[in-house]
């Protein structure tokens, strides 16, 4: 048994040593798109009551005009949506310790965060590396420590390969979005005069609408009413996929939000099906038109809603 | 918790160390019964009561039948058996499917009715742990092994993690005995358990991973990928599909080295048979076994007629097609591979190899004839995938029908060249020339001769690389849905 244990303790320090040596040549990429909550957070922190923050994941992020919301309304607007990969908890919770008297808050959560949690570890490390003192927002229950360790070697891997990328100077990071895609409100503006990337719409699966996930949003818009603010959801669009896949699948939601708590919903999922034609590279990322169609829907029903007082 | 995990890397040592640091046979057992309840509550802990319920069903009819002389009881026992273990199977795997064609039958019948249908998630692992069981009380039957009155250390046999939710399916007579008594470190077991783990972990992360992204994508949308793409996206599902449950097994069996237990071989190289029955002597062994043992034999196997062999040989297949889900598409699949192996068994005039030959002969390179056996095998196979991996027959036929005609257009062949192709190609290269050049052991990764410097040169390379090659977004092992 002791040699076993020798080899191997051996073998794993050399991984080990490996292992920071590729983190000490490894080089944060300040310019990443998730670095753009640094300035979203900047911006909320900057701003005086009232003002409306829009919540949710990377839909909310590519799928407003903030500006436009903000000449209708007549107050400041801040995008707080960066990925819906950083899951429910982070993502309604990041912006409560801002919310106070006369805000709005309007949640445009992607459908799949009512089904599971929705956090995904790479998307958490990250955020994670460009501050880490958001380490201290997102909630350590169960679920969470387990998604970190399960997708650590995802980490990894985007270390590596980053510092490939950095060896090799022909090499160019993963992915397009940047940080500097977004505007000053947080709204990803730079893809509105890009032509648009194929896409396969995402078929929704059925799954049940996770309870806890209500009863968040709940507590959410029990924090909102304690301070004097209020809260409204706003269902994102989707790429339609099958009209009657995709009722089967979003249409519960509503009904059991509708269901279970008092929050004023400003439209059904069903009318949010837009055609693929209004995306630009995925089924919750809508282009220039299917922002103008969104923005312009939000605020008619934001307006009415708040006429009728709610 | 997957193998692939850091989750399992950590679990798995601390494991090692308790199980390797109690002073008998029965803390072992029970640091492995504990450790394999908490494995398998990682996804959902309700999966735990599911088994046990499994576990000692099985535990309790068996104790009778070892007990009971009168041949009617004992046939009862084992009805009872089959009954509940086969009852809960259906029950989670099958009740959908089974109403839903119900449903479709009295309807064209003229009787309009509403199916029943029920929201359950299917327990991983449930198929693998209840033919391990089923083949215990049915081999405690048969009076092939006595049963067991030592209830910890059947519920580890049933339970042991690394073989638990996606196999291999191990008979009671070859685990069962090896948790009776006290395991000793086997240094040379544990050393190539690891290699194997590690081969296993790249099989999975860079192989099986990175061609998953192209077989999805288009069979994700056939309607809009070429003909030639369609062909190329099969292959690669060929080799996705073998990378990712070969993975497993190499992971499950290396696993197990640690803790002294052998699992049986599941996967010998499949892609190098030269027809059929060939590979299903190579490929997922402990099912195609199990099968054969609890299915084809108890139909008569090959000692009756030709057409009612023939038909022995259908109807395994169909059930094997059926065990790994309720679906039109797994039945074809099965169907197709009955169906194929039927030429051979009847005509074939040379013997076919076993599991435990060298495939394809000794030689460097394959001759010319067995090169071209295999092609014709591998093609065969790559046809039932077809139907494996489509979303339902319609899509499967159209599929089949786009490949034939267009694979012969000179300018579909552009749309296939993409980086991610390019890479998929490459990979599935690098794994045939590797596989190949080390047939002859049971893994890629053993090392009798080289110096340990190389040795640990090549498990550091493999390693790196394998997370270097691992794609962003990373998918379960396939067969947790069966």
């Amino acid at each position: 048994m002791k040699p076993f244990v020798k080899h191997l303790v051996a073998f794993w320090v050399l991984q080990l040593l490996i292992g920071v040596a590729v983190f000490a040549m490894y080089d944060i990429d300040r310019g990443a798109y998730i670095a753009a909550a640094h300035d979203k957070q900047a911006r909320l922190q900057s701003l005086d009551s009232p003002k409306l923050i829009l919540l949710g994941g990377s839909s909310t992020a590519f799928g407003f005009d903030s500006r436009k919301i903000e000449e209708a309304l007549g107050i400041p607007v801040v995008n707080m949506g960066i990925q819906a990969s950083l899951g429910l908890n982070y993502i309604l919770d990041e912006s409560a310790d801002s919310i106070a008297e006369g805000d709005i808050v309007v949640a445009s959560l992607e459908y799949p965060l009512y089904y599971s949690r929705g956090e995904a570890a790479l998307t958490m490390y990250q955020l994670l590396e460009q501050r880490p003192s958001d380490f201290r927002k997102f909630t350590y229950d169960f679920q969470t420590v387990k998604t970190l360790l399960d997708g650590g070697h995802l980490y990894l891997r985007h270390v590596l390969r980053s510092v490939v990328a950095q060896l090799i100077p022909a090499r160019r990071p993963e992915g397009g979005l940047r940080r500097d895609w977004h505007d000053e409100s947080g709204d990803v503006v730079k893809h509105r005069n890009l032509p648009a990337r194929p896409f396969i719409p995402e078929r929704p699966g059925y799954y049940e609408v996770d309870a806890s996930a209500v009863r968040r949003l709940a507590n959410l818009a029990e924090l909102c009413r304690r301070r004097g603010a209020r809260i409204v959801i706003f269902h994102p669009a989707v790429a339609r996929a099958d009209e009657s896949v995709d009722s089967q699948a979003y249409q519960p939601i509503y009904d059991e939000l509708k269901r279970s708590t008092d929050i004023v919903q400003l439209n059904e999922p069903m009318e949010m099906m837009y055609d693929q034609n209004l995306f630009f590279d995925s089924s919750y990322h809508v282009n220039a038109e299917g922002i103008e169609k969104r923005t312009s829907l939000l605020i008619q029903r934001l307006k009415d809603a708040l006429s009728q007082g709610a | 918790m997957t193998f692939t995990t850091l989750t399992y890397f950590l679990f798995l040592w601390i494991v090692f160390a308790l199980h390797w640091s109690v002073p008998s046979r029965r803390w072992q057992n029970l640091v492995l019964l504990v450790a394999s309840y908490f494995f398998y509550g990682w996804w959902d802990f309700r999966f735990c009561g599911l088994m046990l319920v499994s576990s000692l069903l099985d535990y309790s009819i068996s104790l009778a039948l070892g007990g009971e002389r009168s041949a009617s009881t004992r046939k009862a026992l084992l009805v009872l058996a089959l009954v509940t273990n086969l009852g809960m199977l259906g029950v989670f795997k099958y009740f959908n499917f089974f109403a839903e064609n119900l449903h479709s039958v009295l309807l064209q019948l003229g009787w309009e009715t509403s199916p029943i249908m029920l929201r359950i998630i299917l327990p991983v692992g449930i198929s693998f742990y209840t033919f391990q069981t089923l083949s215990y009380t049915i081999d405690v039957y048969r009076r092939k092994m006595e049963p067991t009155s030592r209830l910890l250390d059947y519920m580890t046999y049933v339970a042991f993690f690394p073989q638990l939710v996606a196999g291999p399916i191990e008979r009671a007579t070859h685990l069962l005995p090896q948790f009776y008594r006290r395991r000793r470190f086997d240094r040379e077991a544990a050393v190539d358990g690891c290699r194997q783990m590690l081969w296993g972990l790249f099989k999975k992360l860079a192989i099986a991973d990175n061609l998953s992204r192209v077989a999805d994508a288009a069979y994700a949308q056939p309607e809009g990928s070429s003909g030639v793409l369609l062909a190329f996206a099969t292959v690669c599902f060929a080799f996705q599909i073998y990378c990712d449950f070969s993975a497993y097994s190499d992971m499950a069996i290396g696993s197990g080295k640690l803790f002294g237990v052998s699992l049986m071989r599941n996967f010998a190289y499949p892609y190098f048979s030269q027809n059929l029955v060939e590979f299903w002597r190579r490929w997922h062994i402990s099912l195609s076994t199990w099968f054969r043992d609890y299915v084809y034999i108890p139909l008569g196997g090959n000692q009756v007629s030709l057409p009612r062999q023939a038909f022995n040989v259908l109807l395994t297949f169909v059930l094997s097609g059926l065990w790994h889900g309720a679906s039109w598409n797994f039945i074809i699949w099965g169907a197709i591979n009955g169906l194929g192996m039927l030429p051979v068994m009847f005509l074939a005039r040379r013997q076919v190899l076993r599991a435990s030959d060298t495939p394809g002969g000794p030689g460097l390179l394959p001759s010319p004839a067995v090169l071209a056996r295999m092609m014709v095998t591998f093609f065969v196979v790559c046809f039932s995938w077809v139907f494996f991996r489509a979303a339902d027959l319609e899509t499967a036929f159209s599929i089949l029908q786009r490949m034939s005609t267009e694979i012969f257009i000179a300018s579909q062949w552009r749309t296939v060249w993409t980086g991610v192709n390019v890479l998929a190609a490459v990979l599935i290269g690098m794994l045939l020339i590797i596989e190949w050049s080390r047939r002859e052991h049971p893994h890629p990764l053993v090392f009798t001769t080289t110096p340990r410097l190389l040795r640990w040169v090549c498990y550091t390379v493999l390693l790196w690389s394998t997370f270097y090659l691992t794609p962003r977004s990373t998918s379960a092992f396939i067969y947790f849905q069966f």
